[in-house]
């Protein structure tokens, strides 16, 4: 059957064909067959690939902007509380302060009341003392005259029992004495 | 075997000459005159049905993350697409990235039957189609070159070079002739001339080797040699195949940038 | 680049170069205005090259 095939072809180079000029059955057949498969391949399958490369970009650049997003959020969270945490810091140091500043401030209430107390003590001792002094001075005095009467008495003895002159000697005593302290102590 | 390849030897026509490419017709059987279906159209509607299959297949369910098969049609356009298409084109290349992969892989497929046991011609090794093929091309580059300019400006922009009026009448023609004249037969001629080529220098050393062995059977370590030669032709016409398809592409492509050019 | 550039070459080598034949046909002068209208044209698609793709 080859060689049949074969001795066709030998008897068929009878009729001459030129390399350069194409069969026009071999044009139609050839604009069809690649026109259809450019229909089929440019229609059906090379959208579908660039779709699929599309949605891979997609896929890809979407997971990035995912991650994105959720870094931006994490990061504002973050941030947020940041801002609340430094908040409560200088709130707890202004309270810490505002208290220090309290309790300064009633120290020095306490300490400035008792030095008052202190003085008005002191005061009330000091006025007590020289009161106490001076109606000591005085019963002192009264006595002194007293006990200088009846010592002068008893070392004169009776003897001088005139009334009169006793009492001018007593009165000029205490003149003097009264003097004496006048002009000597006070 | 020795004697099956001696009925063959004699058989064997050498050397081989154009008429080795034109097939008698299958349908009907071993018609001459009739080239409906030959082994050429059948080879042609079998690229075209490998192609389709292939693809659909492949990407009947594309996913995010992409198998094996997925994997590989991917690449092939990815290949076209970022290597040739948006590197010639920039963005705009992505919109003619479908058709310049439908084209790289037409041709590929097309030029590959020139190796493959059995079928071994390429359909492109007939002028016809590499013809078709440059004449879409040219007239997809012109279409692109008078939509981008508007109309009659295109050619305004690609005849006339920046240049003093006086030599413009140099120019002109050289333009007109090296643009819109040789640019479609460059590329028909360039595909259809390497496969038709290839395609010989495969007879040649194969039916070489039968001639050799059929005029003195002292030949024959020549014949082996020649046989040697026809399997070491097949790498390289494998070489010439990926080539080619790749060349085609590519001038399309930069034709097509030449039509987008703006004023420099 | 490359391609374009022999495209260049060739085109003004034969757009000149067939011009010139022409003009050798009417003249019946044998090559001259050929010759001349290759080198020419080649000229210009040297020009060419430098103008479009050079600079």
């Amino acid at each position: 059957m080859i060689t049949t095939y074969y001795q066709l072809a030998a008897e068929a180079a009878e009729t001459e064909h030129n390399p350069i000029i194409p069969l026009w059955e071999e044009v139609v057949l050839g604009i069809i067959a690649f026109g259809i498969l450019c229909f089929v391949l440019m229609k059906f399958v090379f959208p579908m690939m660039e779709k699929t490369f599309a949605a891979r970009v997609d896929a890809i650049e979407g997971g990035i902007k995912r991650a994105e997003t959720a870094q931006a959020e994490a990061n504002q969270l973050l941030e947020q509380y940041k801002a609340q945490l430094a908040e409560a810091r200088t709130e707890a140091a202004r309270i810490r302060d505002e208290a220090r500043a309290d309790a300064e401030g009633i120290r020095q209430d306490v300490l400035a009341k008792a030095r008052e107390e202190s003085d008005r003590i002191i005061a009330a001792g000091n006025e007590q003392l020289a009161a106490q002094r001076e109606s000591i001075v005085r019963e002192l005095r009264s006595e002194v005259g007293t006990l200088a009467v009846d010592l002068a008495g008893k070392i004169v003895g009776e003897a001088l029992a005139d009334e009169a002159r006793s009492r001018g000697t007593v009165e000029r005593f205490i003149d003097e004495l009264g003097a004496g302290s006048a002009g000597g102590r006070r | 075997m020795t004697g099956q390849s001696t009925v063959l030897a004699a058989d064997v026509p050498f050397p081989p000459s154009v008429e080795d490419f034109y097939l008698p017709s299958i349908v009907p059987w071993g018609g001459h005159d009739s080239y409906w279906f030959t082994k050429i159209t059948a080879l042609l509607w079998i690229s075209v049905a490998l192609i389709i299959i292939f693809f659909l297949v492949t990407y009947r369910k594309p996913k995010l993350v992409p198998t094996k098969k997925q994997w590989i049609a991917e690449s092939i356009y990815g290949f076209v697409r970022n290597n040739i298409a948006v590197d010639m084109l920039g963005k705009r290349g992505i919109n003619f990235a479908p058709y310049l992969t439908t084209l790289f892989v037409f041709i590929l497929i097309m030029n590959f039957w020139a190796i493959v046991p059995f079928a071994q011609i390429s359909p492109n090794s007939h002028i016809a189609f590499p013809a078709v093929l440059a004449v879409i091309s040219y007239v997809m580059f012109i279409y692109i070159g008078m939509k981008h300019h508007g109309g009659l400006k295109y050619f305004k922009h690609a005849l006339i070079p920046p240049a003093p009026w006086f030599i413009l009448p140099l120019l002109i023609p050289i333009e007109f002739f090296s643009t819109f004249i040789v640019r479609p037969f460059s590329l028909a001629v360039r595909l259809f001339a390497n496969m038709f080529a290839g395609h010989m220098l495969l007879l040649v050393f194969t039916l070489g080797g039968f001639a050799m062995l059929n005029a003195n059977v002292w030949f024959a370590p020549f014949s082996v040699v020649s046989w040697a030669m026809t399997i070491a032709l097949t790498f390289l016409e494998f070489l010439v195949i990926c080539l080619q398809a790749y060349v085609f592409t590519v001038l399309t492509a930069s034709y097509v940038q030449g039509a987008l050019a703006d004023e420099h | 680049m490359g391609m374009t550039a022999v495209a260049y070459l060739i085109a003004g080598m034969l757009v000149w170069g067939g011009i010139g034949l022409l003009v050798d046909h009417w003249v019946g002068t044998k090559g001259i205005f050929a010759g001349i209208g290759a080198v020419v044209g080649i000229g210009g698609g040297v020009y060419l090259i430098v103008r479009r793709l050079g600079a």
